[in-house]
């Protein structure tokens, strides 16, 4: 059990202006705690706010109000150096949207580690990755020829292969079929407790809650999780209080 | 669904006792929660419909009892009926009784979530005891998705209802004309 929790989420507020008159309350007062070693999955409707949350914990999204901590520090007291560091190691994002770079999927592992181990290095732990992740023999391969769940499992292989400490995974099982999606939500796990990651899922199907230690739901901006959850290396500050939108304004215009 | 059918199944598979019937019925089909005297109560039904026969302390199914399995699993599934409280009391609602009503939801919301979560644990802890390969694993993750998405789709369609409810509570506009369970909050 880590005393500080790799991510917390402080009463996070997060709107989105659309068009003049009409303000869309994506996360209200969202607090949230993660440890490492831990997957959570935030259960939402497409569009429900997952990918909004998910950018506000992993630093690319400011926050209107509230806070979000990493490690125990505020990200958005950093210097723009140190949050960009943690970007580009410490905290990991999977996503569906493929890459802009069309590259064999190993040189798009190793990329981003040029810089930090060197070429040759940067290319050994992308090989160690696809082969643990279970896709090294789609290694010359391009995006554009892999099958959705290679693509899936390639995400995964580039958002482990710089050992973050927090993974953020946004709906990556949603074209999935059962299989599959066990599959790789049983790989998330894997990476969690083998590796002390913190995992936290935004997803919109039920089967890619299977390995999470805990479950939270998201809708109308209020994160909500059972109370009787069991004793799990972080506590989620349940969010079911009443509250009204930062502005009331009338969306029917 | 009946129990019988399911027990009388079980017993096809392997002829047992009534606490091993009901202990494979729980792993087989978690989500059912048969207690272990009903399963007891349908083995003796079984029996007095002469489906199955009780040999040297086992239940095994009789040829009568095969064929009357055979007819249940080829016959159609009829639909479950939907009569919560929960679209009662939404269809009967006004506009004063939303912030109470929202509160509702959130607490339903929140124990389908419980139980998505306890039933994703007893899945793996099942899986850790019991690990069922070709077959049978594969028809348990079948059993399993169709559980998840009984709870997903309640979880859904309560954040629905949430989310319309609480853009009626904080937008929508009350009926000037609006009748008698208006006068009982206002009261």
């Amino acid at each position: 059990m880590t005393a500080v929790p790799i991510l917390s989420l402080v009463g996070v507020c997060k709107g989105f202006a659309r068009g003049r008159r009409l303000e869309v309350r994506v996360l209200a007062e969202v607090s949230l705690e993660l440890g490492a070693g831990e997957v959570v999955a935030v259960l939402a409707q497409r569009a429900g706010g997952k990918s909004t949350l998910l950018r506000v914990a992993g630093a690319l999204e400011r926050p209107d109000a509230g806070r979000v901590l990493f490690d125990g520090q505020d990200v958005w007291t950093l210097s723009d150096a140190r949050r960009w560091g943690l970007l580009s190691g410490e905290i990991g994002f999977v996503g569906t949207q493929p890459p802009e770079l069309d590259l064999p999927l190993v040189t798009l592992v190793a990329l981003p580690m040029f810089a930090t181990v060197g070429r040759a290095q940067a290319y050994a732990r992308a090989h160690r990755t696809l082969d643990r992740v279970g896709v090294s023999q789609c290694a010359q391969q391009h995006w554009g020829s892999l099958a959705d769940w290679e693509r899936a499992l390639a995400a995964v292989a580039i958002g482990v292969a710089r050992s973050p400490k927090l993974l953020l995974v946004d709906d990556l099982t949603a074209t999935l079929g059962l299989g599959e999606t066990e599959e790789i939500v049983g790989l998330l796990g894997a990476f969690a407790r083998e590796d002390g990651v913190g995992v936290l899922m935004g997803v919109s199907d039920g089967n890619a809650t299977r390995t999470a230690d805990r479950i939270a739901t998201l809708a109308a901006g209020e994160l909500l999780v059972p109370e009787d959850a069991p004793p799990s290396p972080a506590r989620l500050i349940d969010f079911t209080s009443h509250r009204k939108p930062a502005r009331r304004l009338d969306p029917r215009g | 669904m009946s129990a019988s059918e399911v027990v009388l199944g079980l017993v096809i598979e392997h002829p047992g006792g009534g606490y091993h019937v009901a202990q494979r019925l729980n792993q087989r089909l978690a989500s059912t929660n048969f207690a272990e005297p009903t399963i007891q109560r349908a083995l003796r039904r079984l029996q007095q419909n002469g489906y199955v026969c009780l040999a040297e302390g086992k239940y095994e199914a009789t040829p009568d009892g095969i064929e009357h399995f055979r007819r249940w699993l080829a016959a159609s599934t009829p639909m479950p009926p939907v009569r919560e409280e929960l679209h009662a009391k939404i269809a009967l609602c006004g506009p004063h009784d939303l912030p109470r009503l929202i509160e509702v939801i959130r607490e339903a919301e929140l124990a389908c979530t419980a139980k998505l979560a306890e039933l994703n644990r007893r899945t793996r802890r099942d899986r850790e005891q019991r690990a069922p390969q070709g077959w049978q694993r594969r028809m348990s993750v079948i059993i399993e998705a169709g559980d998840i998405a009984w709870w997903e789709g309640r979880i859904k369609w309560l954040q629905d209802v949430r989310t319309e409810l609480m853009r009626e509570r904080d937008y929508g506009e009350v009926p000037q004309d609006y009748g008698p369970l208006t006068l009982l909050t206002d009261s």
